[in-house]
């Protein structure tokens, strides 16, 4: 049995999916501003784009939705294009040491249990998956019998306490359990960007109901030594699961050989786009605070029209972006950013 | 490279984590990692680390007690602890505060982000 180090869930959450029909219409722009400016935090955002338009999927916290349909309804343009889904939840494995067998044999057990996926992720470390809220804890079990845990794993369930005001006296010191603080600084800092170039993105459409075929397709992938840089998918409106996989060519190519000659309605299914380039950061917190989308967008500014995909997951953020386009993005962002050094 | 140091790496964004662990690794150390601080007493019980990168705003167990509990241990006082963390910028609205890491026995008290060459030379400095 593999094993791995934990697993977190979510409290309840809303899921909110954005459909565009043309690429750069600045309507994930404009969305990520309004939440900013609401102080709603994006704890989940899985972005691709293509000439048939962008798909957006992001959550934020269940508590929020009351608030954020009423700002949306100053917006027409977003609100027609925005689609709610309540009762999602983040469930996040970790780490995946950048290997395809988390992803294979989660989404595989997910699937042989009946638990639909609405889009899944990853960061530098995790993989997190948007479930039903209800199913979380039946998700986790299924996790336990998947997967080995380390002795004396954090508990599943958010410990968390969101302070939003100054707290003193030491009897509310003696019981903080805080792990997350609501900060903003003049300038977010990260711990500085990467740039990876001359890669390969695979992007495969798995059916949502998962027929054996597919199923071994997923078996294949958990099967796999393939190493990759990023993977999300987005469930599509006729509830196929949208897999972008995005991988040194001389990892993904096997792959999407063996895929293709096992399965050969695979094909049809399968699209490779290269080269690509990719940027992702990280920042302290960053999962926790308002804003960072915003921040982000605003300041690719036009740049923002040409990425091919976005996540923003765990405390990481991912950019996808054409060849020839990683460079000036980073200088960007890091004139905006603050990085240690 | 090579190294015989076991350095454990507690922090509750597994993103972190990894990130921290992967470059020691890459530095030869070996690596173990806890997500809390009660998760990283057993750790530190188990497997007896030469040195802590330990988070201070956890679930279960923060980074100020446990770096408190393992330097009032006469089994473990040894260990070096390097405190990491965004409390050493101000940061409103919350109930750490920089002086009670500065209180704490840590033997470094570094602000977030670091870069993480400069946490390299630091790991080496105190080990």
């Amino acid at each position: 049995m593999t094993g791995i180090n934990g697993l977190k869930i979510s409290g309840e959450l809303c899921l909110v999916r954005l459909c565009e029909d043309s690429r750069g219409s600045g309507l994930l722009p404009a969305f990520s501003r309004l939440l900013a400016g609401s102080k709603i935090n994006m704890l989940f955002l899985s972005t691709e784009s293509d000439a048939g338009g962008t798909r957006t999927t992001c959550c934020v916290d269940a508590a929020h939705e009351a608030l954020l349909k009423s700002v949306l309804h100053a917006e027409p343009m977003l609100q027609e294009r925005a689609e709610f889904t309540a009762g999602v939840g983040l469930l996040t494995l970790f780490p995946h040491r950048s290997r395809l067998t988390l992803f294979g044999r989660s989404l595989r057990a997910l699937a042989q249990a009946g638990l639909r996926v609405f889009a899944v992720a990853s960061s530098v470390g995790t993989l997190t998956y948007v479930l039903e809220y209800a199913q979380l804890d039946k998700a986790a079990e299924v996790m336990q019998a998947c997967f080995e845990f380390a002795g004396n794993h954090s508990p599943f369930k958010a410990d968390s306490l969101l302070r939003r005001e100054p707290c003193g006296g030491p009897e509310a010191r003696s019981e903080r359990k805080e792990t997350r603080a609501m900060y903003w600084e003049p300038q977010i800092k990260t711990y500085g960007f990467q740039v990876v170039k001359n890669l390969a993105l695979y992007t495969y459409r798995l059916p949502a109901d998962l027929p054996a075929e597919w199923t071994r397709t997923i078996k294949r992938i958990e099967d796999e030594a393939t190493r990759f840089h990023l993977l999300h998918a987005q469930l599509s409106e006729s509830f196929e699961l949208d897999l972008q996989l995005l991988c040194e060519p001389d990892q993904g190519a096997p792959l999407a050989r063996r895929i293709a000659v096992e399965i050969p309605a695979a094909g049809d299914r399968l699209l490779v786009t290269a080269p690509v380039e990719l940027i992702f950061f990280q920042g302290p917190h960053f999962g926790d605070r308002f804003g960072i989308a915003d921040f982000t967008f605003k300041t690719l500014k036009e740049k923002t029209d040409v990425l091919r995909a976005a996540v923003f997951a765990c405390a990481s953020i991912y950019l996808m972006l054409p060849e020839g386009a990683a460079d000036e993005t980073r200088t960007r962002l890091a004139a905006a950013f603050r990085t240690p050094g | 490279m090579s190294n015989d140091k076991l350095i454990l790496v507690v922090d509750d964004d597994p993103d972190l984590v990894e990130s921290v662990s992967m470059k020691l690794e890459g530095e030869g150390f070996q690596v173990a990692k806890a997500y809390d601080g009660v998760e990283a007493w057993d750790r530190i019980k188990h497997e007896r680390p030469h040195m802590l990168i330990l988070d201070v705003m956890m679930p279960r167990k923060n980074g100020y007690e446990l770096c408190n509990e393992i330097k009032k241990d006469d089994e473990y006082k040894d260990i070096t602890v390097l405190l990491l963390t965004a409390v050493a910028d101000a940061i409103p609205f919350t109930t750490y505060t920089h002086m009670d890491g500065k209180s704490t026995l840590a033997d470094d008290f570094i602000p977030k982000p670091i870069d993480l060459d400069n946490l390299m030379e630091i790991v080496r400095d105190n080990l």
